[in-house]
């Protein structure tokens, strides 16, 4: 993949000399920008586990007429992006987990709320439809927002 | 009952960030703030690589700062006239670890102990984890000598930031932990 990203930027800084110039071009072919990383696929998981996450909560009225199917299907996606965040945050990231350093060390923070967050939107699905699935949903999606905050 | 935890919700957002204001929860803040001050720039960046005051508490800086300490700056004399002195240190000492609210510098902060006063930014608990996977051949290179030569190896270090994914040593190319 980085052998391709950094043949395409070659090739296109290549092909439009007049927007690059010659030290540019050589920076770009000896080091490459990065490409997708693990840490961008974690964060846009997250991302998309809390906005998918509030448009499931915000756009469904019970009783109202709204459909509840898309607010399920809206939610499950939630989720399964939540858990994705997690398992992504677990892999890549595990080497930040300091238990020695304690509540303090934002990582540790994150790690605690981010879990906590995927947890009781699993449980809110697991629940649902029954009532009282809502508030377990939105205090899971909240969680994740801050955990996101901590790190960002 | 969801009113009440919508608000709690709201509320710990909130209180997450420690400068308070609203448009600053969007301000990315995960390396160290970074310096743009141009006598320090200038008085410690023309002799090595500008380390951000965020990356060490207030106390190091304090230690560091004193004239005698500055006698022997790591092997080296980096006296400094006075007014110049205290005009770095107070520099530092604004933006030290301690009073930051950027990642690293918190995280610096949770891995030194209240008793301690590090003067060396590498040997803090937190870097020497973060760097315990390097092998030492790629450490004491020519090209890089030691961690102290931050900018070596992390392309945006004088942006303050550390990530790993801006991490290009040389010989080796990007690392991967």
């Amino acid at each position: 993949m980085r052998n391709i990203v950094q043949i395409v930027t070659a090739l296109v800084l290549l092909a439009f000399p007049l927007l690059a110039n010659e030290k540019e071009i050589e920076e770009q072919i000896l080091n490459p920008p990065a490409s997708f990383t693990e840490n961008d696929l974690h964060q846009y998981l997250g991302f998309g586990a809390v906005a998918t996450g509030i448009l499931a909560g915000t756009l469904y009225r019970p009783n109202s007429g709204t459909d509840y199917e898309t607010h399920e299907k809206m939610a499950n996606l939630a989720t399964a992006l939540a858990v994705g965040a997690v398992g992504t945050g677990l892999y890549s990231h595990l080497d930040d987990l300091n238990v020695d350093f304690g509540w303090r060390d934002p990582d540790n923070q994150h790690i605690f709320l981010g879990g906590l967050g995927a947890l009781l939107m699993a449980y809110s699905i697991a629940e649902a439809p029954d009532g009282g699935h809502a508030d377990a949903g939105m205090a899971g999606v909240g969680l994740m927002a801050i955990s996101i905050k901590l790190t960002w | 009952m969801r009113k009440v935890i919508f608000l709690v919700v709201a509320i710990s957002f909130l209180i997450a960030d420690d400068d308070g204001g609203f448009f600053d929860l969007f301000e990315r803040k995960k390396g160290v703030e970074p310096i743009k001050n141009e006598l320090y720039s200038n008085e410690c960046g023309s002799c090595h690589f500008a380390y951000q005051p965020g990356l060490l508490p207030k106390r190091s800086w304090r230690k560091m700062m004193q004239p005698q300490e500055l006698e022997d700056h790591f092997g080296d004399d980096a006296w400094l006239p006075e007014d110049i002195r205290l005009e770095v240190e107070r520099i530092l000492l604004e933006k030290s670890a301690d009073t930051s609210s950027y990642k690293r510098s918190k995280k610096i902060m949770a891995s030194i102990r209240e008793s301690e006063a590090p003067l060396r930014i590498s040997r803090t608990r937190y870097l020497d984890r973060k760097h315990d996977e390097i092998p030492k051949r790629l450490v004491v290179q020519e090209e890089v000598k030691s961690f102290s030569h931050c900018a070596k190896c992390h392309t945006e270090a004088e942006k303050g930031i550390y990530d790993d994914d801006d991490v290009d040593i040389p010989n080796y190319g990007r690392w991967d932990d």
